[in-house]
Parts: structure tokens; sequence; C-alpha cells
């Protein structure tokens, strides 16, 4: 008997950005579109379990989010687990729900990722934006996440030779993009000499390189590949569900250059998958800062060590280019609700593979794979997704 | 036998104001004697005592012996001033045999009338124990009221054919005065002016740099004066020593150019209060002896080092380890970034405020373990692949005390 799938048949998607609504009410927003988006409709009644995304930035509702969910999404008494592996939340909770279909214990199940960060002051938002680093050594050392990527880029540049040209181009690129993904928080086209004169933030990584402070939430709805037709003509199955975990300080790891969460996860994800690396027509990659998306494509096996950079600068990863990378604008334009950006990647690929991306959408796309980082590499997720 | 001092060894401050050296805002009493005990030669003896002469932060008697790892040893205070450092260094002669005994003195920066620093900052380190070093005796100190300002250097006259040496240690008038005095009585005064900024040569400290300037080195009796300017007397100490003891020098780190007088923390700076990402104290203090120490868990079994030290093996999980520091030279950069305003963690808005900006370093032990470390002093100052050496530093104030771990400095391997 052939394995169970899990399938993605209805996705809905707040707008990302400076948003006046709270938390409460983007998550009602977002999972309400997504029961509009099932086409022939499913009622709530038979989501038989929900995990939820999100890191409780700020401090709002830290313990037991889940129970809110519940009662936004009106799903009754169905189980929430919250799931909390800082960026990289709603890719494991999609993982969670995808697991829970995959065994057959469920049918139907509702995933949602939901971050709000713009409504605290600022230097309370900078305590929040290094919760999830290595406290007792990074931490004390002086580094926020900005810092540590930094830390990696510095050593990248140095194995490597990669020029800050390429970090800006991949800033260039998803801006670019950004501009044709109407829930994007920026809409602008900016330059490469734009992003190297921006003011430093930690050096090499300048202001423009860093994705932004977002608030979103993002719903989807799984169902077996069984049943999925009943649902919909245009299910996306979830065909690879990989995922790994790190040390959490770059002080501990084996590569300074390299994150060994994603490489793992990207083995588990291609394990049992129906094609390889050569089938994916997309990525969706975790891009919180420009040198995170050179150090994807090298880590999820799309370009050697260090080759990264001059794959991004001959443009192969733009739309129209031979592997589009971050259609949607990436976290770095589209904006980074921590706890949403994993389900957002996924909704992007159910967008795409459905052929409903509109300016964006990456020509004939049936296959793509998204990658959704904790931290600075503790935890990875990488998820392979097909139109059936 | 008498016990002599063995070694000795000065800390000198980074931060510069004017020709002055005083201490940087992440230096204090306590990371300057530290940084000068580091300094001492090694020694296989433990340590059975520890005086600290100087105004020391409330925490130092536990904090001390955890930065040296001597847990053993008892710790004992003394108030600042060259006359008690002296009384200190000539008190309980009866060290263990088998073990050694440590007098740490320092000061930081001082005010004076008007607002004039008066006197920078330093520390000394004094071994003392069995064994062919300086001794002293027959010391002796007295102090003048400031209602008797004109007081004269009462001293016994110098005897011998030729001039003793004689160290003054004061403010400028003070000193000139004293040097008057000294000359009628047949020494040779030697001036080490911990003077007002822009008129002294070299920065001083009452309590340290009379000790450092007065043995002079060359073996023989010696007599000699110190004079120190407090803030309410003068004080005077003199004594006679004998022998020699070789000094050796802290490495210092980057200047740190400050635009006016340290100032003093007051309970309200150093309460701040923990919100969001938060280290409790009780798992700071569990983590000092890596922190401080860089102890990392050596197994038997495989050889790996652990660090931070965890009790049993990262690589193969045996407990059979044995806990060793890593080496404090030798640590080569592998990852640098320098943080602009806005990228801190709100426990170093202080830092940035003051400092602009500061690099961190991801940096290899000799031993293999790597660790994250800030840059003490300036940003920018650290390439990679430079060699760098971690030292004792205040990193933020936490819950109405510093807290404090290692910084990286420029190695002396660094080739700039």
């Amino acid at each position: 008997m052939a394995r169970r799938r899990a399938t993605v048949v209805g996705a809905g998607h707040t707008r990302f950005g400076v948003l006046p609504d709270g938390p409460r009410a983007l998550m009602r927003q977002a999972v309400d579109a997504a029961f509009r988006s099932v086409d022939r409709g499913v009622d709530r009644s038979r989501v038989e379990e929900a995990f939820l995304g999100t890191l409780g930035f700020s401090g709002w509702q830290l313990g037991n989010a889940s129970a809110a969910l519940a009662e936004e999404a009106r799903i009754g008494h169905a189980p929430v687990t919250r799931v909390e592996n800082a960026c990289a939340s709603a890719g494991f909770a999609l993982r969670s729900g995808v697991r829970a279909i995959e065994s057959g214990a469920r049918d139907v199940v509702l995933v949602v990722g939901l971050e709000k960060m713009t409504d605290s002051p600022s230097a309370h938002r900078r305590y929040w934006l290094g919760v999830s680093g290595d406290t007792e050594w990074e931490r004390l050392a002086g580094l926020t996440f900005a810092g540590v990527y930094a830390l990696m880029a510095s050593a990248h540049m140095a194995a490597h030779g990669t020029p800050p040209e390429a970090l800006a181009a991949v800033a260039v690129k998803n801006h670019a993009n950004g501009t044709k993904n109407p829930n994007a928080q920026f809409q602008k086209v900016i330059t490469r000499e734009q992003v190297l004169a921006a003011p430093r933030v930690a050096d090499p990584l300048g202001l423009l390189d860093c994705c932004p402070v977002s608030d979103g939430a993002v719903a989807l709805i799984l169902a077996g590949d069984d049943m999925a037709r009943t649902l919909t003509d245009t299910p996306v199955a979830v065909v690879g569900a990989g995922a790994g975990a790190d040390a959490l300080a770059l002080q501990e790891r084996d590569s300074l250059t390299q994150l060994a969460a994603t490489r793992v996860a990207a083995a588990e994800a291609f394990r049992h998958a129906p094609f390889d690396r050569t089938g994916v027509q997309f990525l969706e990659v975790h891009d919180c800062f420009t040198i995170a998306e050179l150090l994807a494509l090298e880590d999820l096996g799309f370009a050697d060590p260090g080759g990264a950079a001059a794959m991004t600068l001959e443009g192969a990863t733009a739309l129209g280019g031979r592997l589009p990378v971050n259609p949607d604008g990436g976290l770095k334009a589209k904006g980074h609700p921590i706890g949403a950006s994993g389900a957002s990647q996924a909704y992007e690929a159910f967008v795409q593979l459905r052929g409903a991306a509109g300016a964006r959408q990456v020509v004939g796309a049936e296959r793509a794979l998204t990658h959704n980082v904790g931290g600075s590499g503790a935890s990875a997720t990488v998820t392979l997704f097909e139109r059936m | 036998m008498p016990v002599a001092v063995l070694h000795a060894s000065v800390a000198r401050p980074s931060g510069r104001l004017g020709p002055l050296a005083v201490e940087a805002p992440d230096e204090d009493v306590f990371t300057l004697a530290v940084a000068a005990a580091e300094a001492l030669p090694p020694e296989s003896r433990p340590v059975t005592r520890v005086d600290l002469v100087g105004e020391f932060p409330p925490e130092s008697e536990w904090e001390i012996l955890e930065a040296l790892g001597t847990p053993e040893a008892s710790v004992h205070r003394s108030p600042p001033g060259a006359a008690h450092l002296l009384e200190t260094l000539r008190s309980h002669p009866d060290t263990p045999a088998a073990g050694v005994r440590l007098v740490l003195a320092g000061d930081v920066s001082a005010l004076g009338p008007g607002n004039r620093l008066e006197h920078g900052a330093l520390a000394v380190a004094f071994r003392l124990g069995d064994g062919p070093g300086l001794s002293f005796s027959s010391i002796a100190s007295h102090a003048t009221s400031p209602a008797t300002p004109s007081a004269r250097l009462r001293l016994p006259a110098a005897h011998g054919a030729e001039p003793t040496p004689l160290l003054l240690l004061g403010s400028e008038a003070r000193v000139a005065s004293a040097a008057r005095d000294a000359g009628g009585l047949g020494y040779a005064p030697g001036i080490v002016p911990h003077a007002p900024p822009g008129t002294g040569p070299a920065p001083s400290t009452p309590t340290a740099v009379a000790l450092r300037a007065a043995p002079p080195g060359e073996g023989g009796p010696i007599e000699f004066v110190l004079a120190a300017l407090g803030a309410d007397r003068d004080v005077y100490a003199y004594g006679r020593s004998t022998g020699r003891v070789a000094w050796s020098e802290a490495l210092s780190s980057a200047t740190v150019a400050l635009a006016a007088p340290p100032v003093r923390d007051t309970p309200a700076d150093l309460d701040l209060r923990a919100e969001g990402a938060y280290v409790p104290r009780p798992r700071y203090v569990e983590n000092l002896p890596s922190r401080w120490r860089l102890l990392a868990d050596h197994c038997g079994a495989c050889g790996h080092r652990t660090f931070p030290s965890r009790g049993s093996c990262q690589a193969c999980g045996s407990a059979e380890v044995a806990p060793e520091p890593l080496s404090r030279v030798g640590w080569i950069v592998e990852a640098v970034t320098t943080v602009r305003p806005g990228a801190q963690p709100t426990e170093f808005d202080r830092t940035v405020g003051l400092a602009g900006a500061y690099s961190v370093v991801v940096a290899r032990s000799p031993e293999g373990p790597r660790a994250t470390f800030q840059v003490a002093g300036p940003s920018g100052t650290v390439a990679l692949g430079a060699s760098v050496v971690p030292v004792l530093r205040r990193l933020y104030p936490m819950e109405g005390e510093w807290r404090y771990g290692r910084k990286a400095i420029s190695g002396p391997n660094s080739s700039g």
C-alpha cells in the first residue's frame, strides 16, 4: 500500500507588515481565508487537530496560546498544540500536522503560524529579538541574530571570497519579487548601491541585508491525499518533510559557514520524495539575512560550498531564472513575523503550484521546496511540495 | 625562613584621559586585580590566602576565588592606600611552606577638589611565600591631618655615604615640598606624580605604583618612602627592603579614549531588570568556572575537550573527564563582526552608549574548543585570523551588581 501523504487543500495569508490588528484578529483573518480557499468547502467541525507555530513575541499569551487559536479558529474542542522552534516554529508545526495525517491518526488538520511583533516599545522588541539565540554565551558577548549571522557572513567571506555584492544581490532580487506580492511588507525596488550604502547593523550586514520586524498570520488546511480531491481539484501534496537540529551557539558547531540542521533536514525530505533536486522548480528559503539565502542554497545542495554567490550574481535565482528563489519576496521583503514565516512559505508553494501566484507566478511550477530555519540554525525544516 | 615577595606583576587600565591611564568603562579594581594576578608566572603551590587591598566591589571575596580557581584560600580585605599595602605585605609571615599567599592591590581613578583627576587606575599582584625574593623590614607609617597641611615630612635621617633612594608619590605641591624635606634629610627623592590631567607624565595610583617603583631591583637594603594623597589626609609609609623581585606586566588592550573622568555607579545605575532573554544569577554563577577560567572537560576516553564544561564528554559521552582550563593565549579569530547601535541586546545599551559600537568574535582556543567573546576596547581593532587573549571584564549590570565575563584583546602573536 502506498504511503499516505498529507496535502494542502486550503491556505490563508494576512498581509505582512506593521498592522493595526492584534494576534487574535490576525489568526482569525488567516483561518477564515484558509477555509474560504477550499474549493468545495470543508466544515470546521471536520478539523480534528490543530498546530500553532508562534514564538509568543513580546510575551503576549506566552503560555497556552493554543487555546486562543482554538477560539479564533472556531474549531470546537479539537486539540491544539503550540509548537515553538523560534523562526522555524511554523515549519515544525506544519511537519507535526503532516505527520499526524501521514500516520493515519487524523484526516483534516489546521496549521497556523502567527507573530505580532510591532506593538511593543522598541526596547522591549530588542529584548525579544534575541530570545531565541544562545542566551548564556552569545547574548552575554553582546549578540543578537544580526550579529550572529554577521559572524557567519564574515567566516563565509573569508572561506570563499564571497563578495558583499552577492549579499546585496539577494536583497535586490527579493525586493523586486516583493513588489509582485500584495501581501509583502515592502513593495519597493532597491538597488545594489543602496544595499551597500545602507547604515551598517552588524558588519558586514547593513540595514538592507536584514529582514524587518513584522506582524502576520498564515493558516493551512491539510487533508489526507485519499480524500483531498473531495475538497479541491488541485490539492498540493507534501512529499517530503525533513527536519534537523544543531547546537544553539555557533561556537559549538562543526562549521561556521554551513548549517548542519538544514543539510540533515534536506536529506530527510528527499529520502522518500518522488523527485530529486533536479526536479525542484523553485525554492522558498529562510533569508532572514541576505547571507542566510546563500547558506541555504549551499546547504540545500543547489550550489557547491561557496557557489551560491556566483549563482545569485548571474541571476539564476531571480524570478524567470534557472531556479527562482523566494518568488514571494522572502523574509527580506515580504516580512518575517517569526512564528508565521514557515507557514507563509508553504502558502507560497500552495498558490504557486496551483498556478495562482499572479504577477510572481513561476511558470509551469509543479514541484517546490520550502526551507525554514530556527535561530541561527539550531533547527530547520525542509518541506517538498508537488501538485497532485 | 622569612616570607618574601616571590613574584610581582602590574596591570594597567586601558582608558586614557589626557595623559593619564584610568579605568575603561568595563574595568574596575576587581578586573584589574585579576589581570595582575593572571600575569604572575606559573606556580605549583596552592594559594592559601588572598589579601585584597583597595575598594573592591561587595562580592569580591568569592569572586576572586572563583576567578583564580583557588576555592580553599581565605580572603581578607584592607582599605586602600600605600600604608595598608605595606602593612599587608609585612604582616602574616606565617604562610605555610607548602602554600603561597597573594596580595592584590588596586585603585581606580579618583577625583580631587575641583573635580580634578587626582590619580589614575592600576593594580598590582604580589605572590608571597618561602623562597628568594623581596623582603620588607622596619616599616612604619603615619598620617597627617588636613588641619596641618604644612606638616613636614617626618623621616629618620638617612645614613650612609650615598643618598638613600626614596620614592614620593602624591600631588604635585605635596611631592615638591616633601622632596625638599627629604633632600635635607639625606635622601635622593624620586617622584612618581599622580598629578592632575595634563601635568603628569605617567599614570599612577597611590596604592599600587608605590610598590611597583619602590623596589629598585638592584638588591641590597633600600630605604624608601611612599607618600599617598588621600581625599582627607596624606598617608606616609616608609620602610626598608632587601632582595629583589622581577616584575611582570599584564597584557594591555587597545586604548579607550575617554571624554570625561569615569563616574562611580550608583545603585540605580546597576539596577537593570531582567526582561525577555535572561540569565538568572544562579545560572550565571554556575557557569563561572567556564566563563571566567575557561574550564573545559578533557575526556580521558577519547581526548575531546568539551567547552563549556558539562561534566561529561560531548563527543563520546564518557563521564571520565578531567576539568582543565583552556589556554588564555593563542586564541585565533574565526569570525568577527562589529555590532552597531540598535543591534545590541538591551543589556549592552550602556556599552553602545559609551563606545558607539563593539566588536564580537568567535575564536578557537589552542586546544580546539571555540568561544564567543566581545572585544574589549574600540571596535574594529581585531581582524579575522588574529590572535586574541580572553581577559576578565565587566559585561553589564544586572539586578544591582556587575556581571563579569571574558572579553578578547589582541594577543602577543597578533600581527596587528
